[in-house]
């Protein structure tokens, strides 16, 4: 998977979260705070933790889960951590 | 304490029959609908099951898109339930006065817990989707209609097998006349779930023959079914306050369990002693009940044990089974047969078991439809295998005979 | 009219650090750490590896051989815990009636091993013929009660309460008003919930455990530990205690529930659910918050509930609160889910009994966020009248038992 691919991915699971929530299309961007700008809540930042692991067959420590706060750092982190499994 | 009778001043329910009271008045009396259940996430019958299901409302129409995204099938039919019935009574209300939730359910979502455990063993545990272990609590239903409708004042769950609903109810108006709250919405719940169909399928209580024949002499079994009922619970003094009429009054009620029913055996000694408490409760004697809406599904045992005690009790007072429209539906069973008997009652007849099959001769099983005179009691009884036994007397009210009786009112 | 008082005659503990009520208070004052590496499930795929178990249970001590293979771990942890209340409290049922003892638990996972033991069945052998048919009746959380109430042959109502982690209060509560409306005499009440891998796997994935052992209130804390056992506590109509001489440990003054309305795992911010719990106790026990001498908090560990419960605590008793102390019972037995505010209620009893407070312990460093004094450490003699327990759950589910001295009539 290539790294735009991978963002695509995120972008639409994050897509589906927010419009689950109820939060403006235009509020839905790649470098968006999931909590301040789009009002998520922890619980969707588990999810979206839980599906790039399982999607993405790779394995992120719970030290990065602060990290986790928008479409662009999330695509960062799975690419850093699957350049890591080689 | 408010030791005044609690009156039931709204329904609402969701099951085979349909979706809404008024289409289970129109219908209650037409062939019963069943469909089946055979493929799930992650596994499958191989011989699909005979059911009636619920899939008579569309979720998304019902209740919109929003929010439902990680709801599993047993919160959306409570919450549709409750929308269709009470929305507007929940958004008129101030939140110290919001009325509060009680919910009858024997397994909650086991569909999600069984699926949670499912997926840990074949995905592994790490593939876990962590919002799913929300779904995995008895009290979930119940608490996500507490969000969607913020009420504060309570969430309580009660979980006794087949007479969930009916505890659920008597839960409510005890803590009425403890005086906590005014109103609750209460009922009961119960979705078709892989995991309780297949328990039920090893058990051997599903008919072969795929019927449910309550008194029948040939009867085999249940079959299982899916929906909830639930009503606005409210002190008489609440309802006469805010210009509700009731639609019935809920008069008395008692719950018992019997010791030697277990493993396919059935007593009826605490049966008995349930049905005479709920008439001293309500005040009457066992003549003065109108009809009774039986707990039969089709287990030869239990019916007989209930039909036996109804005989020993109240003779030849007339006896309905309305499972047999919907099927065993465990912790909904009581407050759908509630809803049943309101529709009944409002309309002045008794909608008994469907013609074409004998049912055992110590009864008087109402087949078909039989006229009956408004204003009068009937009892609604759940018996389980599990030993528990609930009764609830209920009073039908013409408008006029409720509003002589309120100003006789008193509170202490 | 008269309202009539409730008091307790007797109690049952089974837990992690101790099975046994005298087993239990001698090693919860010496401050025992019951959350340890796991056992009783294999942790390599988790990421905590530590929590709370009974090792030592004995069901052939409280149960007939034929009967226990007909009923789950969390029916016999119930009927050891009732027998052990029973028999504190002297009671003979052949001499009550019986439609008028009742039998009220609650519970988070019911019997989750039965369900699991039934798919794990099915997936090793790929077919679902492979679950015994005398299975499946063992599952529905309905039998819980059933199984004690069968046990001591009584008929008055039998009641399942699965309000998850509050549901030991919901219990106890609905317990007494059964006994106030003059439903029942007697009732055996409580919470039971058996080592559930289905919970463990949960609060694992919801990043929700401790890495070590549960630190309530302290700085560092990490997380809540998932634990397993069951409490049990005779509540009788005092004068029907009296008349038949039994020696009362103490009084249930009254209860109060309410619901976040907020999220299903996550605890409102501002507390409002449990405050209104809190408040809505303390004016049914009828008392002002100037009479509470001491709080059993929920107490699990996680970040967001010690914050909320200190918070909750501020709220309800203003000023008062520097003036008391709230301890965590879980920093020792771990989280016991449907059985944490059964066993606390029964801790609760002993404290009041004893005069002395329970401490919280692994506590390393004052929280600025948390600053209650929460017993660190060490038990305390301290002379308690009235105290308060609470215990919080999913769904919102938010509850507060005020619970007291028993000073006759």
């Amino acid at each position: 998977m290539d790294a735009a691919e991978i963002k695509e991915a995120i972008r639409q699971l994050i897509g589906e979260i927010a419009e689950d929530m109820d939060v403006e299309a235009e509020k839905i961007t790649d470098s968006a705070h999931f909590i301040k700008d789009m009002g998520l809540d922890s619980m969707a930042l588990l999810e979206v933790l839980a599906t790039m692991e399982k999607k993405f067959g790779v394995s992120i420590p719970e030290s990065e889960f602060p990290n986790l706060i928008s479409i662009d750092k999330c695509a960062e982190t799975v690419e850093k951590y699957l350049a890591q499994k080689g | 304490m408010n030791m005044n009778k609690p009156v039931i001043t709204a329904a609402s329910q969701i099951s085979s029959i349909g979706a809404g009271v008024d289409c289970l008045a129109a219908n209650l009396g037409a062939a019963p609908r069943m469909g089946s259940a055979g493929k799930y996430d992650f596994h499958e019958f191989s011989e699909p099951i005979p059911c009636f299901k619920a899939d008579t409302f569309d979720p998304e129409q019902v209740l919109g898109k929003k929010g439902l995204r990680t709801k599993d099938w047993a919160t959306k039919l409570l919450l549709a339930t409750m929308e269709l019935g009470f929305k507007a009574q929940f958004e008129a209300s101030s939140q110290d006065d919001k009325p509060g939730i009680c919910v009858g359910t024997a397994f909650g979502s086991v569909q999600s817990i069984g699926d949670f455990l499912s997926d840990s063993i074949v995905n592994g545990v790490n593939a876990v989707n962590p919002q799913a272990f929300a779904n995995t609590v008895i009290n979930s239903p119940t608490g996500n209609a507490n969000i969607r409708y913020e009420s504060r004042t309570l969430s309580t769950t009660v979980s006794t097998g087949f007479n969930a609903g009916a505890d659920a109810l008597i839960y409510a108006c005890d803590y009425i006349r403890r005086g906590y709250l005014n109103r609750i919405v209460a009922g009961g719940l119960e979705e078709i779930s892989y995991y309780a169909l297949l328990g039920m399928l090893r058990s051997g209580v599903l008919s072969p023959t795929s019927r449910i024949l309550p008194f029948g002499t040939l009867a085999d079994g249940f079959v299982a079914g899916e929906g909830c009922a639930m009503f606005m619970v409210e002190s008489a003094e609440s309802a006469a306050a805010g210009s509700r009429t009731p639609l019935a009054e809920i008069s008395g009620y008692a719950s018992a369990f019997e010791p030697s029913t277990f493993a396919g055996k059935f007593c009826g000694e605490s049966a008995r002693h349930c049905m005479k408490a709920a008439c001293d409760d309500a005040g009457i004697r066992p003549a003065d009940v109108g009809f009774i809406a039986s707990g039969a599904n089709g287990i030869r045992n239990a019916d007989a044990m209930e039909a036996q005690a109804i005989r020993d009790v109240f003779g030849d007072t007339p006896v309905t089974a309305y499972k047999a429209r919907f099927g065993e539906c465990y912790g909904a069973s009581a407050p759908l047969s509630v809803a049943c008997a309101l529709a009944d009652m409002n309309a002045g007849r008794i909608t008994g078991v469907p013609e074409g099959y004998e049912t055992i001769d110590a009864l008087n099983c109402v087949r078909g439809t039989a006229a009956w005179k408004r204003g009068g009691f009937v009892m609604v009884n759940s018996f389980s295998c599990d030993g528990n036994c609930t009764t609830i007397v209920i009073k039908d009210i013409h408008e006029a005979a409720y509003n002589r009786q309120h100003t006789k009112l008193q509170s202490y | 009219m008269t309202e009539i008082r409730t008091v307790i005659t007797g109690l049952g503990i089974v837990s992690p650090i101790g099975t046994g009520v005298e087993a239990f208070w001698n090693a919860a004052v010496k401050g025992t750490c019951g959350v340890r590496p796991l056992t009783c499930i294999d942790t390599t795929d988790f990421k905590t590896k530590t929590g709370g178990e009974v090792r030592d249970f004995d069901a052939a001590a409280y149960i007939a051989p034929e009967k226990i293979k007909t009923m789950g771990r969390s029916s016999q942890f119930a009927i050891a815990a009732a027998k052990m209340a029973v028999s504190q409290a002297g009671i003979e049922f052949t001499k009550e009636n019986p439609y008028r003892v009742a039998v009220c638990i609650g519970t988070t996972m019911g019997e989750p091993q039965i369900l699991e033991q039934g798919i794990k069945a099915k997936y090793t052998a790929s077919s679902a013929d492979a679950i015994p048919a005398d299975l499946p009746r063992q599952y529905p959380c309905a039998v819980i009660p059933a199984n004690v109430a069968r046990e001591f042959g009584v008929r008055g109502p039998s009641v399942i309460i699965p309000t998850a982690c509050a549901a030991g209060n919901y219990a106890i509560g609905y317990a007494c008003d059964l006994i106030k409306l003059g439903r029942a005499d007697v009732v055996i009440a409580g919470g039971s919930d058996p080592f559930s891998s289905i919970a463990f796997t949960g609060f694992n994935r919801l990043l929700a455990t401790t890495d070590t052992v549960p630190r309530p209130f302290s700085k560092n804390r990490d997380g809540m530990a998932v634990s397993e056992g069951a409490g049990v506590l005779i509540i009788e109509n005092m004068e029907h205690a009296k008349k038949r001489g039994a020696n009362i440990l103490a009084e249930i003054l009254g209860y109060g529930i309410a619901c976040d309305a907020y999220k299903m795992t996550i605890p409102d911010p501002s507390g409002s659910g449990g405050i209104r719990a809190m408040r809505q106790a303390l004016r049914n026990a009828s008392i002002t918050p100037d009479a509470v001498d001491y709080i059993n908090a929920h107490g699990t560990g996680t970040k967001e509930n010690d914050k909320v419960e200190t918070l909750i605590a501020k709220d309800v008793l203003g000023e008062r609160v520097k003036s008391i102390a709230m301890s965590s019972t879980k920093s020792m037995i771990g989280h016991t889910m449907g059985a944490a505010s059964a066993i606390e209620a029964c801790a609760c009893v002993l404290m009041l009994m004893h005069g002395i407070m329970l401490p919280t312990i692994n506590y390393e460093e004052p929280d600025p966020e948390c600053d209650i004094d929460c017993v660190p450490n060490s038990p305390r003699e301290v002379n308690l009248n009235i105290v308060v327990s609470n215990a919080y759950a999913f769904a919102g589910n938010c509850s507060s038992l005020v619970l007291a001295k028993f000073t006759g009539s």
